[in-house]
């Protein structure tokens, strides 16, 4: 055999051995992803949560965010506040995959749960601080994977989030499952095999933004994705209300964000909540147990305003909120 | 445009492409134009330099070819001289000097102003100048031949996958490859594999992973920091520089031989070095040789007795720390490095002893760790931003040893990342076969390329660094 002959057959070989590895670990990832993590195994339960409301009878609402809303809101004291009729039906789920943002509601919304059969009456959204819900922010990588369609990047391309980089990690993200959640994989490994290693990460993380210099002009906010959202919203006859979370360290909202809200949904101003003490978070941003269970019966007493099912027409909803239905 | 950026092996797939079709000739005038779109998706200005500089030293060389008259010679080589380091200096150090001038009149009383330039430096600027000079001075040496076509030098000076960060090759060596049609052997995709497998996994996976650290430690007030994070904090930023620009290296020779070029070893396993002489054989070899054949040797080399050659050797060092920009903490670092070179040369390293004993395992490994270690104080030199900060620092590593959490996370972060690199090298190392990976069993090589890639796709950091000798 020429020498050439072996040397390409040797070549080919080795890049699909390289294949194989990466497609073995595709295979025995997928296989076990809800195991690797419970945000993972949160994101594969919306298909679930999706069907429940879905076959809800009453009352159907979601809080959707992250973590931040996540930690902060107890289902049972919600629906305990909200009902005057215990026997009533009523579902609340919540879809709180961690560290998501805008973009990745957006997308978890127009392809998990918007259409999949009947869309929840209510949607509620926790965010936090200035640049919340603003245009710029970036679809994460596992959320391209679990709910995004190849189609979506024109999506993204309209809302400034595209380039070779963004695009390539799209499209990287749509066909494996690994590389989408390598952050997650990654973090885990090392979670075992370096010692202090979320300690460490965090104070890096810290010390990194502390670092990051801010333009001394901010460009004008642009809520565009926020827009569409909401014209999705309102195109399956939803009810959104934005609640502006509560978080150790104050922060500001733009009055233009406000006033978007306000004209498509309901804006409930949450940051300072009654009886919420420092001591109540367990770090800057999430609620322990005392502190949700305070913000849920402060957040279901608000909210009693907006959604009464007791003088509703409909169970669930007051008759000034009733959409069309469908059925 | 960088290597580990998608943008750039998209490019690269497009150009391949085209390249393989194109017969010699044209191969060099796309490769030509392909560079200066690579180098201008920087800054399109970028190039005007990078063209003005081949223009002068293609008619210096020229001229200095045709030229009998070795005074005539000289003086044209000059120019070419003149106008790289001008270049170097207006866009490096124009800035430093003017500043310490100020200074150095205000000690003497004298209030001067002189202006401050607000100009960007541009990418590899350093690099290519070097390669330029090399080409005139080669020719003037006649060393080498002049470029008879003004694209073939051109193509040479631009040549994309060392444009930036070198290695910085010379003219004698690397342009008869732009001359001569290209031959691609069997087994040359399977080098360029391997350095490009090899260089990604040193540049994302160890030195992108060790740089976030290094970052946090050399940012904090040293008096905020205990002596064993200052310890890590060097030791991730000598993972870091040497995976970060040895990786680039590593992936610009594996294009280079995929486009029919061979580009010189620039690193050459640089931590198990035994001496400062051993050590500058193996890192960043390409400038190391350049500083030697056209400086260390032009002031005398080890020629005029001992004396000398230790002021020789501290010059070229200093030059060499300056090279890599206008800081004292450069200079200080080059210094050091220069001095390291004399005491080393006094205490009897680089004499050569007949019948002398190869040296035992136990002592190369304590040579090897008493050297690591210096160079680790020159990197405290070079990363820290300004000398108080290296003495605060020093004063911390050598009173403090408080280990904290943080110290514990990095020690853990340096040893995931390197650990498997370092066993990888020193069995390069004991073989003393550099491409000893292209020569093992197929199934052997996937399993290690395998590795690789798998590290590639999980364990790349979330945020990507750009080469740290971009900057220079």
């Amino acid at each position: 055999m020429l020498q050439s002959d072996k040397s390409r057959k040797a070549d080919i070989f080795i890049l699909l051995g390289t294949l194989c590895v990466m497609a073995a670990l595709e295979i025995i990832f997928r296989a076990n992803q809800s195991r690797v993590s419970g945000d993972l195994k949160h994101l594969q339960d919306i298909p679930e949560i999706s069907k429940r409301i879905g076959e809800a009878k009453g009352t159907a609402i979601l809080f959707m965010g992250n973590s931040l809303i996540g930690e902060a809101i107890d289902k049972e004291t919600i629906k305990a506040g909200l009902l005057c009729d215990t026997t009533k039906p009523m579902v609340i789920e919540k879809v709180v995959p961690d560290g998501t943002q805008l973009p990745d509601w957006y997308f978890i919304f127009k392809n998990r749960l918007a259409g999949a059969g009947r869309s929840p009456d209510v949607i509620i959204i926790g965010f936090a601080w200035k640049n919340a819900l603003q245009d710029g922010g970036e679809v994460s990588t596992r959320i391209i994977n679990f709910a995004c369609r190849f189609n979506d990047i024109a999506d993204l391309s309209r809302f400034g989030i595209r380039g070779p980089e963004r695009t390539s990690e799209f499209f990287l993200s749509k066909l494996s499952s690994v590389f989408a959640n390598h952050s997650i994989i990654r973090n885990r490994v090392l979670d075992i095999m370096v010692p202090y290693y979320r300690e460490g990460t965090q104070f890096v993380n810290t010390a990194s933004k502390s670092h990051v210099q801010t333009p001394k002009t901010e460009p004008q906010p642009a809520y565009s994705m926020l827009s569409r959202l909401f014209q999705m919203i309102a195109f399956h006859n939803i009810k959104s209300v934005f609640l502006a979370m509560p978080v150790v360290e104050p922060y500001t909202i733009n009055p233009a964000l406000i006033e978007l809200i306000s004209k498509n949904g309901v804006f409930l101003d949450c940051r300072d909540v009654p009886g919420l003490e420092k001591n109540m978070f367990v770090d800057p941003i999430h609620l322990g147990k005392a502190g949700q269970a305070l913000f849920s019966r402060y957040l279901a007493e608000r909210l009693r305003n907006i959604i009464s099912p007791c003088s509703s027409a409909r169970p669930g909803l007051p008759s000034a909120f009733l959409r069309n239905d469908k059925s | 445009m960088i290597f580990n950026s998608y943008i750039f092996w998209l490019f690269f797939a497009g150009f391949f492409v085209i390249y393989r079709m194109l017969p010699h000739t044209l191969q060099n005038r796309f490769l030509l134009i392909s560079s200066y779109i690579f180098y201008g998706y920087w800054d399109w200005r970028f190039c005007g330099l990078l063209a003005f500089s081949t223009i002068v030293d293609f008619l210096v060389a020229k001229t200095i070819h045709e030229s009998e008259s070795q005074t005539y010679r000289k003086r044209v080589l000059l120019i070419s001289i003149i106008t790289n380091l001008a270049l170097l200096g207006f866009f490096k150090y124009y800035n430093f000097f003017s500043t310490e001038l100020v200074h150095a009149l205000a000690g003497l009383g004298l209030s001067v102003s002189l202006p401050m330039l607000n100009v960007i430096l541009p990418v590899g600027l350093s690099f290519y100048t070097f390669q330029s000079l090399s080409y005139t001075i080669d020719v003037y040496r006649k060393k080498a031949i002049p470029a008879k076509n003004f694209f073939d030098l051109a193509a040479y000076v631009s040549f994309f996958p060392q444009l930036v960060a070198g290695p910085i090759e010379r003219a004698s060596r690397f342009l008869p490859q732009f001359l001569t049609p290209r031959v691609h052997n069997p087994g040359d995709f399977s080098i360029g594999l391997y350095h490009v497998m090899i260089g990604l996994f040193k540049k994302v996976i160890v030195a992108d992973n060790l740089a976030p650290i290094a970052n946090v430690v050399f940012s904090k007030n040293a008096a905020d920091l205990s002596g064993a994070e200052v310890l890590v904090g060097i030791y991730a930023f000598a993972i870091q520089i040497y995976c970060d620009f040895s990786g680039y290296s590593s992936i610009a020779q594996g294009i280079a031989k995929w486009l029919g070029f061979d580009l010189m070893w620039n690193f050459k396993m640089p931590y198990f070095a035994v001496s400062p002489s051993d050590f500058w054989k193996r890192w960043h070899i390409s400038l190391s040789s350049w500083l030697r054949d056209y400086l260390y040797i032009s002031l005398g080399g080890n020629r005029h007795g001992n004396l000398l050659m230790y002021r020789n050797l501290i010059i070229t060092m200093l030059l060499g720390g300056l090279w890599h920009g206008a800081r004292w903490t450069f200079v200080v670092w080059g210094l050091f490095h220069g001095v390291i070179q004399v005491v080393y040369r006094l205490l009897g390293d680089g004499k050569k002893e007949e019948n002398a004993k190869p040296m035992s395992l136990k002592k190369r490994l304590l040579m090897m760790a008493i050297m690591f270690h210096l160079v680790c104080i020159s990197w405290l030199l070079f990363r820290a931003d300004n000398l108080p900060q290296v003495w605060m620092m020093t004063i911390k590593l050598f009173t403090d040893f408080h280990i904290t959490h943080f110290a514990l996370y990095g020690l853990g972060m340096v040893l995931f990342f390197s650990v498997p690199l370092l066993v990888y090298e020193a069995i390069i190392e004991k073989s003393k076969d550099l491409l000893l990976l292209t020569k093992i069993k197929p199934a052997k090589r996937a399993f290690v390329y395998g590795f690789c890639a798998l590290m590639l796709w999980v364990f790349a950091p979330l945020l990507s660094q750009v080469f740290i000798y971009f900057q220079f």
